[in-house]
């Protein structure tokens, strides 16, 4: 049971920290789906696959916006930003016999997607000084014990923040973030984060149980169809760029472990800019009248990164990038972080390390533009996001 | 003071994501280039549309209503058409410039051209600076309220769900009757599209992105002989410029424009 301030803080790490091993295991599944200029899919099959994705990545949106809303309360309680995640894979303790695993979207990744999301009603019950352990076995029991933690603490003793330090922007239309102040606030914020998840208890429609369960039939249906269907392209489970881990499989060539070794770099800089948009903080970082740093690290600094260069490198470079001539497998995006991604507290500070990284990373892309034709616009995208974080400097 | 309010469909033939910003046909995305038409090319085009699809509403964005404070005569002006100069385009680059709905447009040079009188004015910026583009920034993406959108593209934000349904039905019912070859291959491929599921064309038609700047470099004016707007315009203070852009039908590659445009005098 959540009754201190301490159990709701380690339940909010571990909402922020499931949040991101759900977003990045959906996403892996949506890059490495093969594109319309696969011909070993028919016309109706490269349709279907082309769904999947849109509904996959409109998923890892929101659960992007779930991130955010987690951020603003554990913000408002007294906690700091937190976007740690382990590499994968690893157990999935609270989900019976599942695993987080990067895979592609296989009949069997896409069931595991349905447990994740599953609806389930589950509970439990002592104040200490040390706190109860955290049990749960879906992501809307996390969040519903969250909510009765919340309320348990009251207005007063959980929100101890002021409002001002919360993100109240909606970062697009499917990034929705919520600012919670109360208790009321806090609750309603769950709510939607649990329904747009598994809906409701049976869950609802267009929640990410039913989107994942449409994306089950249509794969069965499809297999029925042409048994020899395969909308992703052959890349391993749960790569890394080198063997720092069980169950994870290193990359054989020097391409595919170059190019994903740049794709784990750019992720661990977008989530310190992550980390350094949930400070937020009353004096402008920059001596440039009028100008909204904030709206400077969420409008272009993180869209840059995400939209500019982490979806291309791992969306169209990293499964395009041979990895095993004989075993024919390609590339794919690692997310593995070998660092926390914190943003220090002075907020200069950080800036001048996202400069320090966004340079370095700029010039290793540019020195690889040969391994395949997208990375000369993803170094241009580092070098002009670069660019205007020195010209913010002065 | 000329207050100036305008409104109208306008065509915008851009890429989405997931594509990269200039694809020309758009693999990944939810916009598309079929066929025989032309690739795509981003430009914001208030009037005088390319390869206007069917069922596009028509296009052109003109004045609906013209004012001016101390008697001035701006009937001139009365009908006027709008449009951006240049080939002035949603400068978004997959979020390197700036993200969905903050997109600036670049460059921002604008007409209101009557029968015979022609203004012109734009701000010159440098679209690749965080600090100087900063002001010419869309302010996030905005829900319409069904006041706004009644009337545009659709009756209510509700119809919006049932919306790729109608259209393709629409589409259905043209193919059957259409026998040109390349007519037929884009609509069977727009077809294909609303059937594929997907959910970016409802959430655009009822949202909008609204902007506010200003237009500061020296401005282009042409007056016919003996106009009452001669030596009146103020071309040294700034012109306040206000619009929202919405209600994006990424089947027919329009949306909707309306605004505000207020023009000092002496």
């Amino acid at each position: 049971m959540i009754d201190t301030r301490q159990e709701l803080l380690i339940a909010l790490r571990a909402a922020a920290e499931l949040e991101q091993v759900l977003m990045v295991q959906y996403l892996y599944a949506g890059m490495t789906l093969k594109n319309s200029s696969d011909d070993s899919l028919s016309d109706s099959q490269q349709s279907l696959v082309r769904s999947w994705r849109r509904d996959i990545y409109e998923v890892a949106r929101e659960e992007m916006g779930h991130l955010g809303t987690v951020q603003n309360i554990m913000v408002g309680v007294g906690g700091p930003p937190y976007f740690e995640m382990p590499s994968l894979p690893r157990d999935a303790n609270h989900f019976e016999g599942k695993k987080f695993s990067l895979e592609p979207l296989t009949l069997k990744t896409i069931q595991r997607f349905v447990a994740f999301e599953a609806p389930e009603e589950d509970r439990r019950t002592t104040r200490a000084l040390a706190p109860d352990p955290l049990r749960f076995r879906t992501v809307g029991s996390l969040y519903q014990q969250i909510a009765d933690g919340i309320e348990s603490l009251g207005d007063e003793v959980a929100f101890i923040s002021p409002s001002t330090d919360q993100d109240v922007t909606n970062w697009s239309s499917s990034v929705e973030v919520h600012q919670v102040t109360s208790v009321e606030t806090a609750k309603a914020a769950i709510q939607d984060i649990v329904e747009e998840g598994e809906g409701t208890t049976v869950g609802g429609e267009g929640s990410h149980y039913q989107v994942f369960l449409q994306i089950e039939n249509d794969y069965k249906e499809e297999l029925e169809r042409d048994a020899s269907f395969q909308p992703y392209r052959s890349v391993l489970d749960n790569p890394t760029v080198f063997q720092s881990r069980e169950n994870a499989t290193e990359f054989t060539s020097k391409e595919a472990k170059e190019l994903a070794v740049l794709f784990n770099s750019v992720y661990t800089t977008m989530l310190i800019g992550l980390s350094q948009y949930y400070k937020f903080q009353d004096k402008p970082d920059f001596p440039v009248d009028g100008f909204d740093t904030q709206r400077f690290l969420r409008t272009t600094l993180l869209a840059g990164l995400m939209k500019g260069v982490i979806r291309p490198l791992g969306q169209d470079v990293l499964p395009f990038i041979v990895n095993d001539e004989d075993a024919k497998t390609f590339a794919s995006p690692p997310f593995e972080q070998f660092m926390p991604p914190d943003a220090p507290w002075n907020r200069r500070s950080t800036w001048i390390i996202l400069l320090e990284r966004l340079k370095s990373e700029a010039a290793y892309a540019r020195a690889r533009i040969a391994m395949h034709p997208r990375i000369e616009r993803i170094a241009d995208s580092l070098e002009s996001l670069a660019d205007n974080v020195e010209e913010l400097q002065g | 003071m000329i207050m100036i309010q305008y409104e109208g469909f306008f065509q915008c033939r851009l890429a989405t994501d997931s594509a990269a910003y200039d694809s020309p046909r758009v693999v990944g995305g939810w916009t598309f280039a079929f066929g025989s038409e032309p690739d795509l090319d981003r430009i914001i085009r208030l009037q005088n549309p390319v390869a206007l699809r069917s069922q596009a509403p028509p296009i052109g964005v003109s004045t609906t209503s013209v004012a001016a404070t101390g008697g001035l005569d701006v009937s001139a002006l009365d009908g006027a058409k709008m449009d951006f100069l240049d080939g002035a385009v949603f400068d978004g680059r997959n979020g390197v410039i700036a993200g969905d709905g903050v997109e600036p447009i670049s460059p921002v040079k604008m007409k209101i051209e009557a029968d015979s009188v022609r203004l012109e004015r734009g701000s010159d910026y440098d679209v690749e600076s965080a600090i100087q583009r900063s002001p010419y920034m869309g302010n996030g993406i905005i829900g319409l309220p069904d006041v706004m959108v009644r009337g545009v593209s659709i009756s209510n934000p509700t119809e919006a769900l049932s919306f790729r349904a109608d259209r393709k039905s629409t589409l259905e019912t043209e193919l059957a009757g259409e026998t040109d070859p390349a007519v037929r291959e884009i609509l069977e491929s727009r077809i294909q599209e609303l059937g594929s599921g997907g959910g970016a064309i409802t959430g655009t038609l009822a949202s909008a992105v609204p902007y506010a700047f200003t237009l500061k470099d020296s401005p282009n004016i042409n007056l016919p002989a003996g106009s009452p707007l001669e030596g009146r315009l103020d071309v040294a203070t700034p012109w306040n410029v206000e619009f929202w852009m919405g209600c994006f039908d990424a089947d027919t590659l329009t949306a909707f424009m309306r605004g505000k445009i207020e023009i000092p005098t002496t």
